[in-house]
């Protein structure tokens, strides 16, 4: 381009250089200029010049980089030469210069008259009009490029003049224009699916996240990846791409559990279209809520959170659905061995009015219900409702109305006999958890900078215990209940004030319900004269009321050509009980492009936590008790440091290494041997003891994103633990946190065999977690008249008697594990749509991971009589093929 | 509770293996264990002293210890005294004795060394103040008298209604509670038809029906429990509460006593048995109170149960293991329900 332009000028040149000569002295000098008459009608560069040099015997010279703004229509009669050339070129940026009997034309610049002119719109999907999350605009002249929102809207704001833009999206043709602007523009731009990129690509976007954005530590998961990823039961699911992510920890084998960069499962901020989701899991975590096909796009931030994201210190899990098809009906329908799913999308009114609907169900119940006659007879079952409305008011206006909801249902029946009485016992047990969340959000453009989101949301997380036991002397029914249920209202502002700001404020408003729990027992009397009627109520803190507000603002922009900065801040506050917490949330992120293709960026976060997940157990389990924060519990609070460098010299491959160091404080853990039995949250506060939580680490990832094979591999080396200094935990020592994994790889694959089939590979290795291990024994000390265990009988001198004891928490290592899962996709054309077969397998080798361990006593062969602890691991997940068949239409 | 784990477990973890990882290695260095809940109203208490180790604790039985009352030396034991007991284990039947009589409010400390230097350690703790009983009613007594096997059996539960009241609300109260009921039988060897007296004494203490006592959950009495509850029974075993009911530093406790006991029927008539229900509320320190809640989970843990917590044991040995304490009594005693003798032959039920 360089040496075209070079040319260019030097041709023109010499072309000057020889005709002065030439002409100055072969030819007397003009000194009479001609008039000139011509008709011109929708003429171009060439016809004009013609028709000149025919009117008047001069000749043109100019370079090929002298064109036409716009064809020329014209009548002059008897005009000067020099006036004439004027009116003929004006507004073409074409200037003119007459030497002897040669007219020189010249481009020219026109000069910009400093005003900004903002290009605003959507970017659209131009068969389904879906609009396009982190759509990537490009502007040529100067080099300014920005991205669409959460909503698919961007906005630019340029200098007069003239304009090319490029649009692209990953999969997706990408489209120019140019035009020149001179007023404000909104646009709405129709991208088409490149069939050409069917495969996998995946390009490297400017939106928040990715490493050409100005934030760090953020990943966008593709969804090429999530639903090509090798799957447990081929069950695709977004969260089981997301630990593979460095930084990552996916807790036991086979759950959707996220540890963040050392952050518990509680510090995660998981958001679906925008509004916080407290429980994301089914079936103890062996799936996520999150169906495939009701997803459009999944980010993750594991620092430098934008600040319009708080509440949570760890990470943002933010997920958007699909907004429906407005043209085309389409669907798909997969069926499993856990769970069959459908989807559904298409107009109402055409081009207005979309719908999406997305269910899925499992039928472990129906399968085993023909195997079960007599004894305990057990059901489980899941379901999921994706439900979402979107209409288009105009080119300004978008409403959109989703639902979705979840469930669990496990019940038990048991009937048995009581030969002593010869009567029949029966009990019952009906427990069912879940999510209802309904939200209704309001699109609008109110003008060419400023872009208006605002979102009513209702969400309810509910747990529901129900048991009965009947028998002829006796009957009693125990109910048992916990749950949280927000309403909130957001309301986000997009602006664009000038060419290299982009600024993002607004507030958010949520109204917190805590129902801990509320227990009621019932025990009837056959003989109500002998024994009457007994109600128990317990309700734990009761129903507890919150309100959590906050206003946030930041700037993203550039000086120079190489420094960017996202600056923001967050207030937020949080009222609960009469007690009010604020907190000022700075976060700041610098980013230094040292050369095109390397980058540094640093950030600073600061996070703060009103709620804390009460649970007793290893598992994420779904009586696990949200409660806020009182006023002897303190909020959480992250500080994170992180510093990284990126890389992308080499096409289609990317490589970043990014630090951090992240101080929680007032994190909080159950007091030695108090932890109370899962979903007990009476006087809790008084159970746990806050203390600091610290957090280092370094991430390597190299990710190849373009071409028939795309993937990642990552390396994360990490250190995570706890300290409290009260003692009452551990002792007050330092102790680590159980997944605290030094070290740990990902690797994954996906590669496009054919037209027709498609593999994927993932492989972890991650050196072992902690575990608390009675690595010996001592003596436990029981009051007087106490019973102990087993032999032991009460006396007067109290019970003493040897235990297995645990001298620290965490205090043992387990060793590494490592695991390969493939996954294969088969397509095949149909006349109505196409059919896909999936077949996953999990833990190709069949590696025996250890997921628990505990101590088990053998008998010692050399000591006879003695017995000898050995260490005990259970595994999770062996070698495990799965298929299931989808059919899109 | 099992039942959902296990369906849970196989649903979720489809198949599941259970391996040898390696044999523990014994590298935790020993500690000294010093394990003491000391009854201020007694002078025959003891302290009882072992070594953590790899395979079993070692008993200490040459150990010092010096007990200070009010930083004034109240006494030193160095004799480790055995007293056989084959239904006791042996870590119990080896005691050091303390014959020191504690008031409330005493600042109490031990030091406590092995004679070769090897291990110290050492504690304090203050004596609580004990609760006060201001009312004590028998609400229910019923009981049970079955032959079985040539032995008559005695079952006896009552309900108890107890009025408590704290003296000081300065600082927060910890205490526990139990119940011994003491029964007196009168009986005539039927072979040489003389009168003979047997007193039977049964710990028995239940308070399933209590807010203190269930942690705020009353009503789910393990032997009415559904078995499929997801939402586990809270157990009390040692019967701690604290002060966190208490209303203006009053509580009514709803307990029951229960108790049960033979008679060699076959060589005995029994001709009357008359019992009472010492119900003895102690007040204990807040370490004390943390170490039984630990131990009450400790009874209720499965190590190799993925979803069980492992029960770490708070304590207040500094330089060693396990809990020095001393508990302030407070006893009411209350008749039980007479229980009438038909014909000791055959039993009876009321």
């Amino acid at each position: 381009m360089i040496f075209s332009s070079f040319n260019t000028h030097c041709t023109l040149l010499f072309c000057l250089i020889l005709s002065g000569i030439f002409h100055s002295s072969a030819l007397p000098a003009q000194t009479t200029e001609p008039s000139v008459s011509i008709r011109l009608e929708q003429a171009g560069l060439k016809e004009t010049t013609c028709k000149i040099e025919k009117a008047t015997g001069y000749s043109f010279i100019y370079g090929e980089e002298v064109a036409l703004k716009h064809p020329i229509t014209i009548r002059l009669k008897n005009i000067p030469l020099q006036a004439a050339l004027k009116k003929i070129f004006a507004r073409q940026d074409i200037g003119c210069e007459i030497n002897k009997r040669h007219i020189i034309l010249k481009k020219t610049n026109r000069q910009p008259t400093g005003k900004n002119f903002t290009i605003n719109g959507y970017i659209q999907d131009a068969m389904s009009k879906e609009v396009l999350i982190g759509a990537h605009i490009q502007e040529q002249r100067h080099q300014q490029a920005t991205a669409t929102n959460p909503f698919g809207f961007f906005s630019m704001t340029l200098p007069e003049g003239d304009t090319e833009l490029v649009f692209s999206y990953v999969g997706y043709r990408p489209k120019h224009t140019a035009f020149r602007l001179n007023k404000d523009t909104l646009m709405i731009v129709l991208l088409r699916d490149d069939n050409a990129l069917k495969e996998i690509v995946i390009r490297p976007d400017k939106t928040e996240t990715g490493i050409q954005s100005s934030r760090m530590g953020t990943n966008n998961v593709p969804l090429a990846h999530i639903r090509n990823m090798p799957a447990l039961l081929s069950e695709t699911d977004v969260m089981k791409s997301i630990q593979l992510l460095p930084g990552v920890q996916g807790g036991i084998s086979g759950t959707s559990g996220l540890h963040v960069r050392g952050g518990s499962p509680d510090q995660n901020l998981y958001l679906l279209d925008g509004v916080p989701l407290y429980n994301i899991e089914h079936t103890l975590g062996l799936f996520s809520i999150f169906t495939p096909e009701s997803v459009k796009k999944v980010d993750v931030y594991k620092s430098s959170f934008p600040a319009r994201f708080g509440g949570r210190l760890s990470s943002v899990i933010d997920v958007r659905t699909n907004d429906g098809d407005m043209r085309h009906y389409h669907g798909s329908l997969t069926i499993g061995l856990l769970t069959s799913r459908m989807h559904a999308e298409g107009p109402i009114w055409k081009d207005r009015t979309s719908f999406v609907l997305s269910a899925r169900r499992s039928y472990a119940d129906l399968i085993i219900k023909p195997f079960i006659k007599s004894g305990i007879k057990p059901s489980y079952y899941l379901y999921d409702i994706n439900a979402k409305l979107n209409h288009r008011f105009g080119n300004r206006d978008r409403l959109f109305l989703s639902l979705y909801h979840g469930t669990d249902h496990l019940s038990f029946k048991n009937t048995d006999y009581d030969y002593t009485n010869r009567k029949e016992n029966k009990k019952r047990q009906a427990t069912a958890w879940g999510s209802t969340l309904g939200t209704m959000r309001w699109n609008h453009i109110v003008n060419e900078r400023l872009f208006h989101n605002i979102t009513v949301a209702y969400n309810r997380f509910r747990f529901d215990s129900k048991n009965r036991a009947t028998s002829e002397s006796h009957r009693s029914t125990h109910r048992y209940d916990s749950g949280i249920e927000d309403w909130g209202l957001t309301s986000d502002f997009d602006f664009h004030p000038s060419p290299s700001h982009f600024v993002r404020f607004g507030g958010n408003y949520l109204r917190h319900t805590f129902r801990p729990e509320t227990q009621h027992t019932l025990v009837y009397s056959p003989d109500g004269q002998k024994q009457p009627d007994k109600v128990y109520t317990a309700q734990g803190y009761g129903t507890i009321r919150s309100h959590e507000a906050s206003l946030y603002a930041e700037n993203d922009f550039g000086w120079g050509n190489r420094w960017n900065a996202n600056i923001g801040a967050r207030l937020s506050l949080f009222r609960v009980q009469g007690n009010t917490y604020t907190s000022l949330e700075p976060r700041l992120t610098l980013c230094f492009q040292a050369t095109p293709s390397l980058t540094f960026k640093a950030s600073y976060t600061h996070m703060t936590q009103y709620i804390h997940l009460l649970s007793s157990s290893n598992l994420s389990l779904p009586s696990d008790l949200w409660v806020p924060v009182t006023r002897k519990i303190r909020p959480m609070q992250a500080r994170q440091y992180s510093a990284g460098a990126y890389y992308t010299g080499i096409p289609g491959w990317e490589f970043s290494v990014e630090g951090y160091i992240k101080m929680i404080t007032n994190v909080l853990e159950y007091k030695d041997g108090n932890i109370p039995p899962t979903g007990n949250s009476i006087y809790w506060e008084e159970k746990v003891e806050m203390g600091k939580g610290r957090c280092l680490g370094i991430e390597f990832m190299l990710e190849k994103k373009t071409g028939r094979t795309t993937g990642w591999m990552n390396y994360t080396l990490a250190k995570s633990d706890r300290l409290f200094s009260t003692g009452t935990v551990n002792g007050g020592k330092r102790f680590p946190y159980q997944y605290d994994r030094r070290h740990s790889i990902n690797v994954t694959l996906n590669h496009r065999l054919g037209r027709k089939v498609d593999a994927s590979a993932s492989w972890t290795y991650a050196s072992g977690n902690t575990a608390t291990l009675p690595r010996e024994k001592a003596t436990l000390i029981l009051p007087e008249g106490s019973y102990g265990y087993e032999h032991m009988e009460n006396t007067n001198q109290g019970i003493v008697f040897p235990i297995e004891y645990n001298s620290s928490r965490n205090n043992y290592r387990l060793p590494a594990s490592h695991q390969l899962n493939l996954g294969f996709n088969f397509y095949k054309q149909t006349k109505h749509g196409e059919r896909i077969w999936n077949v996953s397998i999990i833990n190709v080798y069949n590696a025996l991971n250890p997921n628990h361990v505990f101590i088990d006593y053998h008998e010692d062969k050399q000591l006879e009589g003695k017995k000898i602890p050995v260490i005990q691991k259970v595994t999770f997940l062996p070698f495990l093929p799965s298929f299931s068949y989808t059919y899109k239409f | 509770m099992k039942q959902i784990l296990l369906f849970l477990s196989s649903i979720h973890l489809l198949a599941a293996c259970t391996n040898n990882l390696e044999m523990l290695s014994d590298s935790e260095p020993k500690k000294l264990i010093v394990n003491a809940l000391i009854s201020a109203d007694r002078t025959d208490n003891a302290i009882f002293l072992a070594l953590s180790d790899y395979r079993e604790p070692q008993l200490v039985k040459n150990g010092i210890i010096r007990l200070y009352i009010n930083n004034i030396c109240a006494e030193t034991v160095s004799e480790c005294v055995h007293r056989p007991n084959p239904y006791t284990s042996v870590y119990q039947n080896y005691y050091y004795p303390i014959s020191s009589r504690f008031h409330t409010g005493d600042l109490v400390r031990i030091e406590v060394e092995t004679t070769d230097g090897k291990y110290k350690a050492h504690a304090e703790t203050r004596v609580p103040e004990p609760i006060e009983i201001v009312e004590a009613d028998t609400l229910k007594s019923d009981y049970t008298l079955t032959d079985i096997l040539e032995k008559l059996w005695v079952y006896q539960s009552t309900d108890l209604k107890i009025g408590l009241h704290i003296p000081s609300a300065a600082s927060p109260g910890y205490y526990r509670v139990n119940i011994k009921n003491e029964y007196t039988c009168h009986l005539i060897n039927r072979n040489t038809l003389q009168d003979s007296t047997t007193i039977h004494t049964y710990w028995g203490c239940s308070g399933y029906y209590d807010m203190a006592l269930m942690d705020g959950k009353p009503g789910i009495p393990n032997s009415q429990d559904p078995g499929i509850n997801f939402i586990p029974t809270i157990n009390n075993y040692y019967n701690v509460f604290n002060e966190a009911y208490f209303t203006n530093g009053e509580y009514t406790m709803n307990i029951e006593g229960y108790s049960s006991f033979a008679i060699d029927n076959k060589l005995y008539k029994t001709t009357q048995i008359t019992g009472k229900a010492i119900v003895i509320y102690y007040a204990i320190s807040e370490e004390e109170y943390q170490y039984l809640r630990a131990a009450n989970a400790y009874a209720d843990h499965n190590n190799s149960n993925l979803l069980k917590t492992p029960v770490l044991f708070p304590g207040n040995i500094k330089g060693g293991a396990g809990i020095f304490a001393i508990e302030n009594p407070a006893v009411t005693i209350l008749p039980l329900k007479p229980i009438e003798m038909k014909d000791t032959a055959a039993a009876g039920s009321n």
